[in-house]
């Protein structure tokens, strides 16, 4: 082998391995390059299944919460409208209540009403008043009377002086006020109130 | 004559030289390559994703509305049947009253 060619091949010996390690330095970046954009799609993948994970229960919360509020409101409005007939009916019950004392029928409800209080109270001597602007002549002896013959309870009435600011009505009571029972319209609306908006309520949407 | 091999080995060297430093600049800009693809990669599959909630918050909105306007429709349509046959009820219930606060009279 010449001197010349000795040299050439210690020259090719050299760049081959130079080549080589250039392979494997470039190998060994491609290799790690894959690898940046696996681990980064891999990392991005499970980014985007937390953020559509998310996305699902946000969504749905909000179409559940919407359709909650709706169904709230729409019930209300629906328990409104029922309230507001049922409002309208005891309106109406009331103009009725206030044109009855301008009736003859008003001196029956009164001898009705005194005969329920008397009913309450029982036997004794009682004072009457006669609640409503219109003045009513009643006949307290009658209704002792009648309160012995349909309730079997003796009495005694007399009319008070005073006059009450209602509606209509009476309130009856002893004289030293220890016993009282107030019919007076408002009274009786106020104590029969539940029950009455219950019977109103059955009647009205059954 | 070993003047000439040492100069020829030098020579060679310095090119292999050149080679590894070369290969070494061109696995930088790889790696560099790759970290740009990578972040560009993340980014479009985070980005379709979120493109994917909007559609589904876009869906979920519009279903609510769907869904809203139903309960109102219905809820209207019980309002109007109840008022309809609660107005026919209206006089008996206002009797109801009157009569129980009168005791009974009227």
């Amino acid at each position: 082998m010449s001197e010349e060619e000795k040299i050439k091949k210690i020259r090719d010996r050299i760049i081959a391995q130079a080549k080589k390690k250039a392979d494997e330095i470039i190998n060994e970046a491609e290799r790690e390059a894959k690898r940046i954009i696996e681990e980064a799609i891999s990392e991005a993948k499970h980014k985007a299944e937390v953020i559509l994970r998310r996305g699902v229960e946000e969504s749905q919360a909000y179409k559940r919460r919407k359709i909650a509020e709706a169904t709230l409101k729409w019930r209300i409005e629906y328990i409104k409208s029922r309230e507001k007939f049922i409002e309208e009916v005891f309106r109406k019950a009331n103009e009725e209540l206030q044109n009855l004392v301008r009736t003859d029928k008003y001196r029956k409800v009164i001898k009705n009403l005194i005969l329920d209080a008397l009913n309450v109270l029982g036997s004794g001597e009682y004072e009457v008043i006669i609640a409503g602007d219109t003045a009513v002549s009643i006949d307290l002896n009658e209704i002792a009377r009648l309160s012995k013959e349909k309730l079997g309870i003796d009495v005694k009435l007399s009319m008070a002086s005073e006059r009450v600011r209602s509606m209509g009505g009476v309130i009856v009571r002893t004289k030293d006020l220890s016993f009282v029972v107030d019919n007076t319209f408002e009274a009786r609306l106020k104590r029969m109130y539940e029950p009455l908006r219950v019977q109103v309520a059955r009647m009205l949407f059954k | 004559m070993a003047l000439d091999v040492l100069e020829a080995i030098r020579a060679a060297e310095k090119e292999a030289e050149q080679i590894i430093q070369k290969a070494e600049e061109d696995a930088k800009k790889i790696i560099e390559e790759a970290k740009r693809k990578a972040m560009e990669e993340e980014k479009k599959i985070v980005e379709e994703a979120k493109k994917k909630v909007d559609g589904m918050m876009n869906a979920a909105v519009k279903e609510a509305e769907e869904e809203i306007k139903k309960i109102e429709t219905e809820t209207k349509d019980k309002i109007e049947k109840l008022a309809k046959s609660a107005e026919g009820r209206l006089p008996d219930a206002v009797n109801l009253i009157v009569r129980t606060i009168t005791g009974g009279v009227l």
